[in-house]
C-alpha cells in the first residue's frame, strides 16, 4: 500500500475507533474492585458481598450534640422522618432490635415455638416441665400479661401458653439492655437505599439530600448538632471523586507537559498533530481491547494508562529524531532500520507490564493488557503509519543537543565517574538490608484515613459490642448443611464463652435453626407434653389467677418448619441479612463476635471443615503479603525474561550485562534510597521498580545498538523519550491516590537515573559509520 | 419488647384530663383542647382495674401519675412498684423488682402511635382528628370525651377511649377499650400541683434510665 493510502486509511479508522469507545466501552471507578479480590471461593463471595451486597447500600448516620449534652430524641425522630422521605431511601431505623424482635415473635415465632424453642431441647424441657418450672413460668406469664408488652404477650400466649418461643429470645435481652446503656450524647440511625452502594450517582444525590435535610433541621436548633456518616456508599462516593479527580488532573497535566515539550523539541504543530493522532489511536485501541477482555475499563487503569502515552510516544520520537537527519524519501528506511531496537525495547517494556499483571493485584491485570496493547499498537503505527504521515513534512533538529555534553563528560571522566558509581553501588548494597516492608494493607490507602477514622468513631458509638470485620465464617453447598454446621459452631462458641475467651456471639439463632434441629425439637416437645404435665400446668395457672380455660391446653401441634425464605420475607431480614449470603452454588453464614481472643478462636476452628475464623483486616493483609510475594516473583521472572531476550539478541553475556546495567544500577540506587530514608516498601513499590527496569532497559538497548549510526542523535532521541516518560509518570505525583504517587516516584526517578547511566556504562564511539 | 399503646394513650390522656377539668357545660371540644397541655407539674392518684381475657379475676393496681407539659410518668405502688413514662418521642419502663428497663421510640414501627401521642400531649387537635373521631358531651353535672380510632393501625389495638368527669371538676375516670376486648379503667384523683414536684419527676426519670 502506498504511503498516501496508509495515511488515508489511518484517518478513516481513527474517528471510527474513537466513536466505538463511546458506544461500547464501560468505565468503572469503584476502588475496591481494583484493589480487593479473594483467594478462596468464600473470600471472593464475601468480597463481592462487601462491594455490592445488601450491606453495601446501608449508611450508618450518627448525630452528636456539640455541647456534649444528650441529643434530643425529638430531633432524631424528626430527622428520621425526613430521611425516610428521600427518594431512593427504602428504610431508616434506629439500631437496636427490640421492636423488630417483638413483632417477629408475635408474627412468626409464636407459631413456630415448638421448632425453635431451644438448641438443647432435652435439657431445657427438663428444667421447664417440673412443678417448680411450671410454677415460675405461670408467674412469668402473668407478669408479662400485666406488663407494657401485654397485648403482644397475649397474642403469643394464645398460641404458645408456655411462652417457649420467648425463651429462645432470652439471649437477645442482653442486647436490648445494652441499648439503654448507650451514650445519650449520640443518636445513631441506619439508612438503607434502593440503589447499590456502588451506584455512585444515586448515592451522591442521597448523601447531598441527607446533609441538606440535616442542615435544615439543625438550623432550627441553632446548629447544636453534628452529623457523621459512614458505610460503603460513603467510601464509594469518596473514592470515585478521588479517582475522577486524579484522572482529570493527571491526564490534563501530562497532556499539557508532553504537548509543550513536543512543540519545544520539534517546533512543528503538524508533527505534533501526526504524533497526537497516533497516540489517540494507541489509547483508543488499548481501551477497546481492555474493555473486550474485562468487560469494563477501570478509572485507575486510565490514570496509570495515561502514563502509557509517555512510553508509547517514545517510538515515534525515536523515529522522528532519526528522521531529522535524512531526506524525506529516506525516512521510511531510516525508521525501519531503527525499528528492531524499538521492538526489543517495546518487548522488554511489555514484559514489565505483563509481569505486573501476574502480581495478583486485580487492577494491574487490566493495566497489563492496556499497556501491552498500547505498546504493540504504537510500535506498529510507528513502523507502518508514521512514515506516511511525515512523508512530506520538514522535521526540525531537536533542541536536545545539550545532552551531548553529558555524553562527552562521561567519555572524558569515565574512569573517575565509574569509580564514583562503584562506590555508590557498594554503599547502596550495604544499606539494602535495612529495607522495611509494609505489612498492613490499610497503609496503602492513607487517602481514606479520614473516612476510616469517621467510621471508627461511629462504630464506637454503636451500642452493639460486635467487633467489626471479625467473624466466624461457615460455608457449605446449601442452607441446611450450613445451618447444621453453624449449630456445631455455636456449641464451640458457648464453650469459649464459658472459658472467658469470648464475651458473646451473634449467630442466626434464635431467628433460625436447621430443619433437623427443628424436627428434633418438635418431636421431643410432643413426647414430653403428656396429661400429667398439662394437669400440673393447669394447677399453676389457677394459682396465679390465670384462665385455665384459655391457657391450659398445651397444644403445640405440628406445623411446617420455619424456612429461611419466610424469615427473609419478614422484618427480621433487616437483622440477619448481614449474616447470610446465598448463591446457587454456595451459602455463607457469618457469626459475628463480641470482644474475643483472636488466636484462641482461630485455633478453635482449625480442624472444623468449612468453618474459619475470619478477619477482614487479616484477609487484606494476607492479600498484601501474597501480592508482595508475587510481585517479588514477577520482578525476578520479568528480569530473567528480559535477560534471556537480550542474550538471544546479542548472543553475548557481557554485552547483555552492559545493556542491562544502567537499569539495574538505577534500580539498586532507588532501593538504597528507600532503605536509607526508612520508607516502608510495598508491592506497589516493587511494581514501579519493575516498570522502571523495563523502561530503562530500552535506553540500554537504544544506546547499545545505536542503529541510526549517530550516537549523539540516538542519545537525543533517548533524552526526548526519557523526558516524556518521566513527565508522564511524574504527573502522577499530583494524584491523591497513594498507589499512583508511589508509581510516580519510583518510575520517574528510575528512568532519569537509567538514562544518565547509559553513556557511562556503555562505551560507544561518538561517531559511528552507518552500517 | 415494648407494646405500650394502651398505657401510652392512657398516660397522655391523664395529662389531658386534668387540664380538661376546668371544662364547663356548654364548652366545645376545641376550647377544652386549648387547655390540654399541662402548664405545670401535677400529681394525681389513680386506681387501675384491668379486665383481661386471660385472667380469671380483674386485676387491680394503684399509684400516682405525674403529668408535665411534655410528658407523663406513672409510678405504680401496688401490687408492686413499677415506673413507666412517656416523654418527647421516647417511652421508658422500669421494673425495680426484676431490675428490668426498657426504652423505645414511640413510633416503634408504627408511626401512628407517636403521632397520636404527640397530638394528645401538645393539644394538637388537627393532628388528633386525623386519627381519632372525637365526641365531646357535657351536661350540667358532668362531661365526657369519647375518642374512637379512625386509623386502621391504631384500631388494631384500641377500640375506644372514654374520659369523663363531673362538671367543673377534674377528670375522674378513664376507660380504655382495647380491640381484643380487654378493658382498663382508671379512677383518678388530683393530689397536688406545682414546680415542687420537679425533684420527684427528675428522680423517677433517673431511675427509668438507670442513672
Amino acid at each position: 500500500m502506498s504511503l498516501e493510502w496508509r495515511k488515508r486509511w489511518f484517518f478513516i479508522a481513527l474517528p471510527l475507533l474513537i466513536a466505538s469507545i463511546f458506544f461500547t466501552a464501560n468505565f468503572k471507578t469503584d476502588i475496591s474492585a481494583f484493589f480487593i479480590a479473594g483467594e478462596s471461593a468464600e473470600e471472593i463471595l464475601l468480597a463481592s458481598e462487601m462491594q455490592s451486597g445488601a450491606l453495601s447500600s446501608r449508611y450508618i448516620l450518627s448525630i452528636s450534640a456539640d455541647n456534649d449534652e444528650a441529643v434530643a430524641p425529638e430531633f432524631a425522630s424528626l430527622f428520621k422522618t425526613e430521611l425516610a422521605s428521600i427518594d431512593g431511601v427504602i428504610d431508616v431505623w434506629s439500631p437496636g432490635q427490640s421492636k423488630v424482635a417483638v413483632d417477629a415473635v408475635q408474627a412468626i415465632y409464636s407459631k413456630h415455638a415448638s421448632h425453635l424453642y431451644s438448641r438443647f431441647p432435652e435439657q431445657d424441657l427438663d428444667d421447664l416441665l417440673t412443678v417448680k418450672g411450671l410454677q415460675n413460668r405461670a408467674a412469668m406469664l402473668k407478669k408479662a400479661l400485666l406488663s407494657p408488652q401485654a397485648s403482644t404477650v397475649k397474642k403469643i400466649a394464645k398460641q404458645d401458653p408456655l411462652l417457649i418461643s420467648l425463651a429462645s429470645f432470652k439471649s437477645l435481652q442482653g442486647q436490648f439492655q445494652d441499648i439503654l446503656k448507650k451514650d445519650r450524647r449520640f443518636q445513631n440511625l441506619i439508612l438503607q437505599t434502593q440503589a447499590s452502594g456502588l451506584d455512585v450517582e444515586q448515592q451522591k444525590r442521597i448523601q447531598e439530600q441527607i446533609k441538606a435535610k440535616f442542615s435544615d433541621l439543625n438550623i432550627q436548633q441553632q446548629q447544636a448538632y453534628t452529623l457523621l456518616m459512614t458505610g460503603v456508599p460513603v467510601f464509594a462516593t469518596h473514592t470515585q471523586e478521588l479517582i475522577q479527580g486524579d484522572i482529570t488532573r493527571v491526564s490534563i497535566l501530562s497532556s499539557i507537559f508532553i504537548t509543550l515539550f513536543f512543540i519545544w523539541i520539534f517546533r512543528s504543530y503538524k508533527t505534533l498533530f501526526w504524533t497526537a493522532s497516533l497516540m489517540a489511536a494507541v489509547v483508543s485501541l488499548s481501551i477497546l481491547v481492555t474493555n473486550l477482555m474485562f468487560g469494563y475499563v477501570h478509572g485507575i487503569t486510565l490514570a496509570i494508562g495515561s502514563t502509557l502515552i509517555g512510553i508509547c510516544i517514545d517510538y515515534p520520537i525515536h523515529a522522528l529524531v532519526h528522521s531529522q537527519a535524512v531526506d524525506a524519501v529516506k525516512r521510511t528506511s531510516v525508521i525501519s532500520r531503527v525499528w528492531p531496537s524499538m521492538v526489543l525495547g517495546g518487548l522488554t517494556t511489555m514484559i514489565g507490564y505483563i509481569a505486573l499483571g501476574f502480581s495478583g493485584y486485580p487492577g494491574f491485570q487490566q493495566i497489563a493488557v492496556y499497556a501491552g496493547t498500547g505498546i504493540l499498537v504504537s510500535l506498529l503505527l510507528t513502523r507502518y503509519v508514521l512514515p506516511a504521515l511525515i512523508a512530506k513534512e520538514k522535521i526540525a533538529e531537536t533542541k536536545l543537543t545539550s545532552v551531548d555534553t553529558w555524553v562527552g563528560f562521561c567519555d572524558r571522566y569515565r574512569l573517575q565517574l565509574s569509580m564514583v558509581v562503584a562506590l555508590l553501588l557498594g554503599f547502596a548494597l550495604s544499606g539494602l538490608g535495612n529495607l522495611r516492608w509494609i505489612d498492613d494493607m490499610q497503609q496503602l490507602t492513607p487517602e481514606l484515613n479520614q473516612l476510616k477514622a469517621t467510621d471508627r468513631i461511629i462504630r464506637s458509638r454503636m451500642t452493639s459490642s460486635i467487633e467489626p470485620g471479625r467473624f466466624v465464617l461457615v460455608s457449605g453447598p446449601d442452607i441446611e448443611t450450613v445451618l447444621q454446621k453453624a449449630e456445631q459452631v455455636y456449641q464451640v462458641l458457648d464453650q469459649l464463652k464459658e472459658q472467658g475467651d469470648l464475651h458473646d456471639y451473634f449467630g442466626l439463632y434464635p431467628w433460625l435453626l436447621s430443619a433437623k434441629q427443628q424436627q428434633e425439637n418438635q418431636q421431643i416437645l410432643q413426647a414430653r407434653l403428656d396429661d400429667e404435665t398439662t394437669a400440673s400446668w393447669g394447677k399453676q395457672l389457677a394459682e396465679q389467677g390465670l384462665s385455665v380455660k384459655r391457657l391450659g391446653q398445651l397444644n403445640y401441634a405440628e406445623a411446617p418448619l420455619l424456612e429461611l425464605s419466610e424469615v427473609l420475607n419478614s422484618p427480621v431480614k433487616r437483622l440477619i441479612e448481614n449474616q447470610i449470603v446465598v448463591t446457587d452454588q454456595q451459602v455463607l453464614i457469618m457469626i459475628w463476635l463480641a470482644e474475643h481472643q483472636p488466636e484462641v478462636l482461630q485455633t478453635a476452628f482449625t480442624d472444623i471443615e468449612n468453618v474459619q475464623y475470619f478477619s477482614q483486616r487479616d484477609l487484606l493483609n494476607s492479600m498484601a503479603s501474597s501480592y508482595q510475594e508475587r510481585a517479588q516473583i514477577s520482578l525476578a521472572i520479568g528480569i530473567i525474561v528480559i535477560v534471556l531476550l537480550l542474550v538471544a539478541r546479542y548472543k553475548n553475556l557481557w554485552i547483555t550485562l552492559q545493556t542491562l546495567l544502567p537499569a539495574i544500577l538505577a534500580a539498586i540506587f532507588i532501593l538504597a534510597g528507600w532503605s536509607l530514608t526508612g520508607q516502608a516498601v510495598s508491592f506497589l513499590h516493587l511494581v514501579g521498580f519493575l516498570l522502571a527496569v523495563a523502561i530503562c532497559v530500552d535506553y540500554g538497548i537504544f544506546y547499545r545498538e545505536n542503529r541510526g549510526g549517530d550516537i549523539s542523535l540516538t542519545y537525543q532521541a533517548m533524552a526526548a523519550s526519557m523526558l516524556t516518560s518521566a513527565m508522564a509518570f511524574g504527573c502522577l505525583v499530583v494524584a491523591n491516590t497513594s498507589a499512583l504517587k508511589t508509581l510516580a516516584q519510583v518510575v520517574a526517578l528510575g528512568v532519569i537515573l537509567g538514562f544518565l547511566l547509559c553513556p557511562l556504562i556503555i562505551n560507544q564511539p561518538r561517531k559511528k559509520e552507518l552500517q | 419488647m415494648f407494646m405500650p399503646i394502651r398505657k401510652l394513650i392512657l398516660l397522655a390522656f391523664c395529662g389531658l384530663i386534668f387540664q380538661v377539668s376546668a371544662g364547663q357545660a356548654g364548652e366545645t371540644l376545641e376550647s377544652v383542647m386549648l387547655r390540654m397541655k399541662p402548664q405545670t407539674l401535677m400529681k394525681i392518684h389513680y386506681k387501675e382495674t384491668r379486665y383481661l381475657e386471660l385472667l380469671d379475676q380483674p386485676w387491680s393496681g394503684s399509684g400516682y401519675f405525674y403529668a408535665m407539659p411534655d410528658g407523663m410518668v406513672k409510678e405504680q405502688w401496688y401490687p408492686q412498684r413499677e415506673i413507666m413514662a412517656a416523654k418527647g418521642s421516647k417511652m421508658y419502663y422500669f421494673d425495680p423488682f426484676a431490675d428490668v428497663r426498657y426504652q423505645g421510640e414511640m413510633d416503634g414501627g408504627s408511626g401512628i402511635q407517636a403521632i397520636a401521642f404527640k397530638g394528645l400531649i401538645s393539644g394538637d387537635l388537627s393532628l388528633l382528628q386525623q386519627y381519632f373521631k372525637s365526641d365531646f358531651k357535657s351536661t350540667d353535672n358532668d362531661w365526657e370525651i369519647i375518642l374512637n380510632t379512625s386509623n386502621k393501625d391504631l384500631a388494631e389495638q384500641i377500640s375506644k377511649i372514654v374520659i369523663s368527669g363531673f362538671s367543673a371538676k377534674p377528670a375522674s375516670k378513664i376507660e380504655v377499650l382495647l380491640a381484643d376486648g380487654d378493658r382498663h379503667v382508671f379512677q383518678l384523683k388530683k393530689q397536688t400541683e406545682g414546680e415542687s414536684l420537679q425533684n420527684k419527676v427528675t428522680q423517677l426519670f433517673k431511675e427509668l434510665q438507670g442513672r
